[in-house]
């Protein structure tokens, strides 16, 4: 068990195989085998327990994943079409759980692309940007500064240029 | 060293480049015409968006032309776009108003080429910008018409109609969308006309031609001259030519293997065998045949149509890594080729 101490002082007791979903964690284990408790400065307790969530989900799945495949060794069903149906199916259902999971507000959602990209979890970090880039690809540009906060610093006459340049993404 | 030590060195790091490149792995995964719109919001997002890290992150464009059914074949080919859910759609292309008056005699990285009997008429068709142009009149009839583009390396086109047939050669009218004229020219293929097979492949300004028992025509566009390049087997129905990697690829399927060389030196044709597998790696034991449809431009990974859905094949790892089918109305659908291309600057101002 490894204890992850969140910006506010929350401990999280977590599985080393939990933790390691996370790069910068699975380094500093890999560099210092006695490590068992990290304290994460950038997280707080609310955004880490979605992210501990997740990398639960994750590793149980994988786990399940590969006794089913010795399983399937062992019965000797492994003809070489099989194990690439049941990724896929297994696949399906984490997909599945992971587009509800990522159901949330604007504002966690921005916290857990920041936690995902500190903690360095690239299956969390491509489904957080993925997420953002879902809820924003239909918006204006004048509804993208407002959701930003950014100022148009293009003069009247620089913007109409570039509207000119291509106008088939106006339409 | 202390853990908390650690994490604040890796913080440090990350957080100096941190607003910057989150937004940029955001922009990626939008879909062209957003990005190309959101250019407007400020002048810095015009610049990450314009910047080449950004275009060289965003995902392939993929499209392929298929039939209805297998014995649809000689009906009208349709048009198609893969989507990253693993589903083939096919594409909306009532912007055109000639889509249902002509018929499509080509295709090639994102671009259409829209034939017309009557009056005689190509039309070039952009799909993702959803423009198209109508050209001038070629001064002859044409037998054969074949579409080059390459967005890797110009916004511009060329059309190449085969106008008549010689015993080892052919008469040729080339349009150019620089300089918006046909010219007329002749060619010697070097081998006899009967043996030019219709499978093509266009790259860098040359058009590949696989021509029977052996051979790769290539032809230049510029010199207007050919080259053989002999293939290192027999080449059979199922060989394609392509492109990965900056090499000139051949691959074929045969009896129960795939067979993949990669030319070393266009001059010697020097073949090396790449990959060579069973085919039962992406069909198993079914008894159904499967058919190559493309390389991926950069990675080792090759495109099989296995009936009713596209798979792609990681060469290194020997194993699938994509599936795409078409969605449930298309269900008997049958892909015949598809195309891989960057998004680029060149695809979204070619005809915009």
């Amino acid at each position: 068990m490894i204890t992850l101490t969140s910006s506010d002082g929350v401990q999280f007791d977590v599985r080393e195989a939990v933790a390691k979903e996370s790069q910068i964690i699975r380094d500093m284990i890999q560099d210092d085998c006695v490590i068992t408790n990290i304290p994460l400065a950038n997280v707080n307790h609310k955004i880490l327990s979605i992210v501990l969530e997740y990398c639960q989900m994750h590793v149980d799945k994988t786990e399940m994943e590969v006794n089913a495949s010795k399983h399937q060794t062992t019965t000797g069903e492994g003809s070489s079409s099989v194990p690439v149906a049941l990724k896929v199916s297994s696949n399906k259902n984490l997909n599945d759980w992971d587009k509800e999971f990522i159901n949330v507000d604007l504002d966690t959602l921005y916290d857990l692309i920041l936690a995902a990209n500190y903690l360095n979890i690239s299956g969390l970090l491509n489904l957080t940007t993925q997420a953002a880039a879902d809820i924003i690809k239909g918006k204006t540009t004048e509804e993208i500064r407002a959701t930003f906060n950014i100022k148009n610093d293009f003069t009247p006459e620089e913007e109409a240029a570039i509207r000119k340049e291509n106008p088939w993404a106006f339409e | 060293m202390e853990a908390s030590h650690l994490i604040s060195c890796y913080q440090k790091g990350i957080h100096r480049t941190m607003n910057e490149d989150l937004l940029i792995e955001i922009l990626a995964r939008l879909p062209l015409k957003s990005l190309s719109r959101f250019k407007c919001v400020s002048k810095s997002w015009y610049r990450l968006i314009s910047d080449k890290y950004l275009q060289q992150k965003l995902p392939l464009i993929s499209t392929g032309v298929f039939f209805r059914s297998e014995s649809d074949q000689f009906k009208e080919p349709r048009y198609a776009s893969t989507a990253d859910d693993g589903v083939i759609k096919e594409s909306r292309l009532d912007f055109f108003p000639f889509h249902g008056k002509s018929t499509i005699v080509d295709a090639c990285n994102g671009l259409l080429l829209y034939y017309q009997t009557a009056p005689v008429t190509f039309y070039v068709v952009n799909t993702t910008t959803k423009r198209w142009v109508s050209l001038p009149k070629p001064c002859r009839l044409t037998q054969l018409s074949i579409l080059a583009f390459d967005p890797y390396s110009s916004p511009h086109y060329k059309v190449i109609c085969f106008t008549g047939w010689r015993a080892r050669g052919a008469e040729l009218e080339i349009y150019s969308s620089e300089t918006g004229k046909w010219d007329q020219h002749e060619i010697e293929f070097g081998i006899e006309t009967d043996a030019i097979s219709a499978t093509m492949h266009y790259f860098n300004n040359i058009l590949y031609i696989l021509a029977n028992p052996n051979f790769i025509v290539a032809i230049n566009l510029t010199k207007i001259s050919c080259n053989l390049i002999e293939l290192p087997a027999k080449m059979n129905q199922d060989g394609r030519v392509g492109h990965s990697q900056g090499h000139l690829h051949y691959a074929h399927i045969d009896g129960k293997k795939l067979q993949i060389w990669m030319l070393k030196a266009v001059n010697k044709s020097d073949w090396v065998l790449k990959h060579e597998t069973s085919v039962r790696d992406f069909i198993g034991t079914r008894e159904i045949k499967p058919s190559i449809l493309a390389f991926h431009p950069e990675k080792e990974l090759v495109y099989i149509w296995i009936p009713s859905k596209m798979v792609s094949y990681n060469l290194r790892e020997r194993r699938l890594e994509g599936m795409w089918k078409f969605d449930k109305e298309k269900g008997k659908a049958y892909l015949i080729q598809i195309w891989l291309f960057p998004c680029s600057s060149f695809l979204t101002n070619c005809l915009a």
